[in-house]
């Protein structure tokens, strides 16, 4: 069974292959609802949007935030600052950290009902488990960046998980959602494939924030591969990477 | 007459530097993220650009346009599940132009620079359009934007 709804700004995938019920696929759904409640700086009404005006002390955090916190301060330190959540203006934004941590926490959230087959994605962004319902490792094609009708490279992926951070590109003209500006950047796109979403995901995510650096930071983290492509379309792989490649004929 | 032309002067200089300020932002800082409360850029729509100046941090020494002060700084050593971690980053320019890991996990020599060739030549290739039939499709989509680039910590020390 699979399904599909916007939450978080983003479209979110739930595909389950074991026999399950949509109020299974629509429980895991509110649960990234709830993370939307609590963490987008978009809604006033956001947890992270009262801590951001100082409307909650931090003995008040909610467990999920401490969580957060927490975790963002250890990829602080494993990154030596290339994340942090702290804006410039002194207020928190940790949604750079939040996508790879709800996935993984609604994947568990599956297993732990029991469920061996299913991938869960959000925005890109996936974590499978066991197989496809062909009875085969999920086959997950990573988007063209300069033409989001096609795929460039396809992995094979069991049990495993991959983020891709990236710049949306319209034509040869780099679009910088933030700024409504062209932005001129090295790299447009950089997928890591590992075993877990979240340390796929945050790795991604400061990999990208390095330019054609990143693929090295990634090559240097055992357990993560990577694959970046940069503005003349030139790709470039971690040298374990192949091994998740599906061999074309 | 003369004042007149200086006040003009003055005005060009400043409207100059608005501009630079507007347009000198680091690939490394803004790449993808519309949300709004992002990194260091000046254009970042919390500080309305008349008042850029007179909210300029007044530790910024170098009046860099992205507000990063150039010169390299060691971050601290950490950690890490697998070893120690500790990289030393370069702004030039405002921006990040280097980063060197002076200490990182696993069997490797600990001097050794990301950017260095000694790093294992990664391979290269254009990319090239497949017609696989998949289960899934990863990328970074218009609709992602909830993801937002991580600062680094040199970055926040050089005054981002």
């Amino acid at each position: 069974m699979k399904e599909t709804r916007l939450i978080m700004g983003m479209p979110v995938t739930i595909e389950v292959v074991d026999p399950t019920s949509a109020a299974t696929l629509e429980m895991v759904f509110d649960y990234f609802r709830t993370v939307d409640e609590r963490f987008s700086t978009y809604k006033s009404t956001s947890e992270i949007s009262k801590i951001n005006r100082g409307e909650i002390m931090e003995s008040e955090y909610s467990r999920e935030m401490r969580e957060v916190f927490a975790l963002a301060e250890e990829m602080k330190i494993r990154t030596d600052g290339y994340f942090e959540i702290r804006t410039p203006t002194g207020s928190y934004d940790p949604s750079g950290i939040v996508k790879g941590w709800a996935i993984r926490k609604a994947a568990k959230l599956l297993r732990e009902q029991g469920y061996q087959n299913f991938y869960v994605e959000a925005g890109g962004d996936i974590q499978t488990a066991g197989h496809s319902k062909n009875g085969e490792p999920w086959k997950v094609g990573i988007r063209n960046p300069f033409n989001d009708t096609e795929i460039i490279n396809t992995v094979i992926l069991s049990s495993a998980a991959i983020a891709t951070s990236g710049t949306y590109i319209r034509g040869r003209h780099i679009y910088n959602p933030k700024t409504g500006r062209e932005a001129s950047n090295e790299i447009v796109s950089i997928s890591v494939v590992g075993t877990d979403i979240y340390e796929a995901d945050s790795y991604a995510t400061a990999a990208f924030a390095m330019g054609r650096e990143g693929i090295n930071l990634i090559e240097t983290i055992p357990g993560l591969e990577g694959y970046m492509i940069d503005a003349n379309g030139i790709a470039t792989e971690t040298s374990g990477f192949e091994k998740y490649v599906l061999e074309s004929i | 007459m003369k004042k007149w032309f200086l006040s003009l002067g003055l005005i060009a200089i400043f409207g100059w530097y608005l501009f630079l300020r507007q347009s000198g932002i680091s690939s490394a800082q803004t790449v993808t993220q519309p949300q709004n409360n992002d990194l260091p850029a000046p254009s970042n729509t919390s500080l309305p650009p008349t008042t850029d100046i007179s909210n300029t941090p007044p530790i910024t020494k170098t009046p860099n346009p992205t507000g990063l002060r150039d010169g390299t700084y060691t971050g601290s050593r950490a950690d890490a599940l697998y070893g120690i971690v500790q990289v030393s980053a370069a702004i030039s320019g405002g921006k990040l132009t280097d980063v060197k890991f002076l200490s990182y996990p696993n069997d490797r020599d600990n001097s050794r620079a990301i950017s260095q060739y000694a790093m294992p030549i990664l391979k290269s290739e254009a990319i090239r359009v497949q017609n696989a039939s998949v289960d899934i499709v990863s990328g970074a989509t218009l609709t992602s934007e909830a993801f937002r680039e991580s600062l680094s910590s040199a970055l926040a020390k050089a005054g981002a």
